[in-house]
């Protein structure tokens, strides 16, 4: 990432800063990151927050897929996340590769690990757009670029749904609320898809756990974007679609409430018991 | 080269899932809903009775297809990404499907499809599919609208199962292939996504040794053109719901190139 843009996104307070992502970025669309997973980073099943990683992964792919269609540039189409419900997650560590840069899309696929052993897959795909004033300039480097999003004094001093924002209405029934504010943007001015993928996860794990009677965890995530949430609050519309004490299954719908309830995203989401 | 000059080729897949389509709603530019039939009998079905997620991936497949095709009219679709996620595969038979269009674009057209078992509407599976909008060489296909296509009941006694329609053979214990032969192909003449969809699930089942799928995220990343295809698998690890796989699917006779990249749950 380059001068102007860098200074300008993501600002000071922003949760991209506060998970602390460090990149290695190499010159074949090749790239790793990892998080550290605190306490503010857990569910209540004690296991990584899906959001956390989805944001995760949705950076890394996003700084992948940049470079893949430079000089042009490109917007999340899908996300998805498959995980491993373990509690021994310390640190995430993500290697994403370019699958296929075509004319129109770009398709990125990360490994996920945790010390060493596997934690799950997520895979990307992103639309080609003509790039705009205003948008980041992001170029394969001729060797490995290291970088971190941390500034002094970043870090979550809170659990991550507060840190963003988001208000629970009504938890069984998966009614959240995320308004839009600095910290979850992203750099065209609409909820970072990380944040959107928090979002729905936090209102599955509430809906599945309730339906299901036992404590579950968000493990899956299939999230597909149709249009920026800007105005907000986004707010979660949550069909649970089939729930045992072993695992449940849900539909999330992310609406923007200031743009007349407009569907921005759509996720079907996954939760399985944890060992 | 597209077969869209000649309404029969391509059709095979939907002929052999016994896919009745027809579009409903009122005909307009850039939005189609269409509803499809199918029967549930047993050539579809595995070991234990349930319905192959295979089949259901190949009819979501083409009843989301053929709506974003029709939405992206003049132009004509490859499917792109399929999300399916299975809630009961149980089924009595037979399955109603429905697809609507949740966005259409310049370049791309999203659809959303459900499957619910015709016995007592209960879900059976939904998921969404992401099309890629192209010009075919020679214009899109000329349907009469609004479109019905109708696929003649076959003998259910007489009729291979869906793994030896689509010609599977074991490779080893992680990999499963396939020759590519014209009924498997699309009217763009390439690999059916239906079929690339099941292989999918058929892979995943033969690695694990588990008896259903019961999702699968695809990325069709380029067409499958010559053949062998061959589908391997990589064992992510366990959990409660099953076991979570990757499936990479290769064109041998295209330079082995990556035709797909999928992941899904094999459980049972």
């Amino acid at each position: 990432m380059t001068d102007a843009a860098e200074a300008a996104y993501p600002p000071a307070r922003h949760v991209l800063r506060d998970l602390g992502l460090a990149t290695e970025t190499g010159p074949a669309l090749r790239s790793r990151g990892s998080i550290a997973v605190g306490e503010h980073l857990r569910t209540p099943a004690g296991v990584v927050h899906a959001g956390a990683v989805a944001t995760l992964v949705d950076a890394l792919g996003g700084g992948l897929a940049a470079m893949a269609v430079h000089p042009d540039w490109m917007a999340t189409a899908d996300l998805t996340l498959h995980l491993l419900p373990r509690r021994d997650v310390a640190e995430v560590a993500a290697v994403g590769h370019v699958v296929r840069r075509g004319r129109t899309t770009v398709v990125v696929e990360v490994d996920l690990t945790a010390s060493g052993a596997p934690l799950g897959l997520a895979t990307m795909t992103f639309a080609v757009l003509a790039r705009r004033d205003g948008n980041p300039v992001i170029t394969q480097p001729g060797g490995v670029a290291a970088m971190t999003m941390a500034v002094p004094g970043s870090g979550f001093r809170a659990p991550l749904e507060e840190s963003a924002g988001i208000v629970v209405i009504d938890g069984p029934s998966g009614t959240l609320d995320l308004p839009i504010s600095e910290y979850v943007r992203n750099s065209l001015g609409a909820v970072q898809g990380g944040m959107m993928a928090t979002l729905a996860a936090a209102a599955s794990d509430r809906t599945l756990t309730a339906a299901s009677g036992a404590t579950l965890a968000t493990v899956d995530l299939e999230i597909t974007y149709l249009s920026l949430a800007k105005s907000g609050p986004v707010r979660t519309v949550t069909t649970v679609l089939a729930a045992s004490p072993d695992d449940g299954t849900a539909r999330v719908a992310l609406v923007d409430t200031g743009a007349e309830d407009r569907v921005t995203t759509i996720v079907r989401s996954r939760a399985v018991r944890v060992p | 080269m597209s077969g869209f000059h000649d309404p029969d080729a391509g059709r095979s897949v939907a002929r052999y899932l016994g896919l009745t389509l027809e579009e409903v709603g009122e005909v307009r530019a850039g939005g189609a809903e269409v509803h499809g039939t199918a029967p549930a009998p047993g050539y579809l079905r595995l070991p234990d009775g349930s319905i192959a997620m295979g089949a259901l991936l190949g009819l979501a497949d083409s009843v989301a297809g053929l709506c974003g095709g029709l939405a992206a009219l003049p132009g004509w679709v490859v499917s792109t990404n399929l999300m399916l996620r299975a809630v009961d595969l149980d089924v009595v038979g037979p399955l109603d499907l429905a697809a609507e269009v949740l966005r259409v674009g310049r370049n791309a057209v999203v659809t959303t499809v459900t499957v619910r078992d015709g016995h007592d509407a209960t879900l059976v599976a939904e998921g969404t599919l992401t099309s890629a909008i192209l010009q075919p060489a020679g214009g899109p296909p000329v349907y009469e609208r609004p479109l019905v296509l109708r696929a003649p009941p076959l003998d259910p006694d007489t009729t291979p199962a869906l793994d030896e329609f689509v010609g599977v053979r074991s490779v080893d214990d992680d990999t499963v292939a396939i020759d590519l032969t014209d009924d498997l192909r699309n009217p763009w003449g390439i690999l059916h996504g239906g079929i690339t969809a099941a292989l999918v699930d058929v892979a995943a089942r033969h690695a694990t040794g588990a008896s259903r799928t019961t999702d699968a995220v695809v990325h069709f990343v380029r067409p499958g053109r010559v053949g062998p295809v061959v589908a391997s698998v990589r064992r992510v690890g366990a959990r409660a719901d099953g076991h979570l796989v990757r499936v990479e699917l290769r064109d041998r006779g295209s330079d082995d190139r990556v035709m797909a990249v999928a992941v899904a749950t094999a459980r049972g």
